[in-house]
């Protein structure tokens, strides 16, 4: 077993050593930041669907309380960051619209049927688990579809981007994300029953933790921590392998997007945490003694729902402007309104999920599926 | 009609995961641009001097009001 753990250690070392070898130093530090994510998301089994699930189903919301800390943490620092730097970094401040509001309504639907997010999809499907390996490659696809179909949606009806620091000054948006964040809580911890209330140390190391690799994310990427960008690029860039001229897309014609699409993914900060988070989790998962057992057997239906759902999920977080990570985690904890409609959107949508949920993942055999490792 | 009861272990699975995100990188680093090591840009984005990127999740498109 040690040397295993030796092995997984010199592995992810490497990795990181590898990529800054080649694309330079600030890709080698954002693979490490990735390997952390992926570490404490699997190892210390920290997510975003399940704790929204068992705040409906079963009163308990000690985890959703532990990513409004991780939220509020990363805010503490983000906003005093983007106020003194704000050429070199910029936050995860996006317009609200009602493609924004539908993405993110029906991203919350498709969460809980492929048993996670954004960033729980990658981590499942870097711990082996079936229906986040399912999930993940049309997640990238539907990612890529949503960059082409990003502007239409946009063009349905969009405000200006608002932040709360323009709101309400730097200090007074600081002050109103964390009151907000500090309302939410006080809602879920009216909802939760009584022993489900405080996290657990484990999720309140594991908050402590996101919110320092989100603060590093945004000091070395210049840019908040996110997911669905990077997919959407793997897609566009397999898209384009396959024979598609992206020149006529507004999206990948536009000067940033047309820039990532020439250049190597080894220099695009959302795809080197994206790749360091699925290293990270697979460590974390081969690290234990043992190996959770497979996700039960589905019928053949319920397969084809979850290879819908990854599909859904990722057109509706391009189209969202950000999954659970870029929307939700960072929108908040940089001040962007987006984020804060994204969650309540998502958490509406999240509730109908929940419900779908026993009628699409049907078991093939008794007894049912089995839950192996909890939804993220 | 049930799926095969003989589905991968998690080891098994993860395994493919990486192999194939190794796979993609590879892929990547034959079809893009050459990296070239003496431009890459510095380890910290904050205190560099440089202009944030515009490729992130919540950026938004052409039409999208600023």
């Amino acid at each position: 077993m040690r040397s295993t753990r030796t092995g997984l250690v010199l592995f992810g070392l490497a990795l990181a050593a590898f990529v800054g070898y080649l694309a330079g130093p600030r890709s080698g530090l954002l693979v490490l930041i990735g390997l952390g994510f992926g570490l404490v998301l699997e190892g210390l089994r920290f997510g975003f669907a399940g704790p929204w699930r068992v705040l409906v189903t079963e009163r308990d919301g000690r985890a959703l309380i532990a990513q409004l800390l991780a939220i509020g943490l990363a805010a503490l620092a983000a906003f005093p960051l983007l106020a003194a730097a704000p050429g070199e970094l910029v936050g995860a401040h996006g317009p609200v619209g009602i493609g924004m509001i539908l993405g993110a309504f029906v991203f919350g639907i498709c969460m809980q049927l492929v048993l996670g997010c954004g960033s729980g999809t990658l981590v499942n499907a870097a711990s082996g688990n079936l229906v986040g390996a399912t999930a993940l490659v049309t997640f990238i696809l539907g990612s890529f579809l949503g960059t082409l179909h990003l502007d239409w949606w946009t063009g349905l009806g969009s405000l200006p981007v608002i932040t709360l620091q323009g709101v309400f000054g730097n200090s007074g948006g600081l002050l109103v994300t964390l009151g907000g964040l500090a309302l939410v809580g006080a809602l879920v911890l009216s909802r939760a029953e009584p022993g489900k209330r405080r996290p657990v140390p484990r999720l309140l190391l594991a908050a402590v933790l996101l919110g320092i690799l989100a603060t590093l994310n945004l000091l070395v990427a210049g840019q908040p921590w996110g997911i669905v960008y990077g997919l959407g690029l793997w897609g566009a860039k397999l898209a384009e392998a396959g024979g598609a001229d992206l020149g006529t897309s507004t999206f990948w014609s536009s000067p940033g997007h047309a820039e990532r699409l020439t250049e190597s993914i080894l220099l695009d900060p959302t795809s080197l945490t994206n790749i360091g988070l699925i290293v990270g989790a697979f460590i974390a998962m081969r690290w234990r003694s043992v190996v959770s057992p497979q996700v039960g057997a589905l019928r053949w239906q319920s397969w084809a729902a979850v290879a819908a759902a990854g599909l859904v999920l990722g057109y509706t977080a391009r189209i969202a402007f950000g999954c659970n990570v870029g929307a939700y985690f960072s929108g908040i904890a940089t001040g962007s309104l987006h984020g804060w409609v994204w969650f309540a959107a998502a958490f509406a949508g999240s509730a109908l999920g929940i419900r779908l949920r026993p009628v699409l993942l049907r078991p093939s055999i008794q007894p049912p599926l089995v839950r192996a490792g909890a939804a993220r | 009609m049930t799926a095969s009861a003989a589905r991968p272990g998690r080891s098994a699975v993860a395994a493919a995961i990486i192999a194939l995100t190794a796979a993609l990188v590879a892929f990547d680093l034959a079809t893009s641009e050459p990296i070239n090591p003496y431009a890459a840009p510095p380890p910290l984005a904050f205190g560099s001097g440089e202009a944030a990127g515009t490729a992130h999740c919540a950026a938004p498109t052409a039409k999208a009001p600023e």
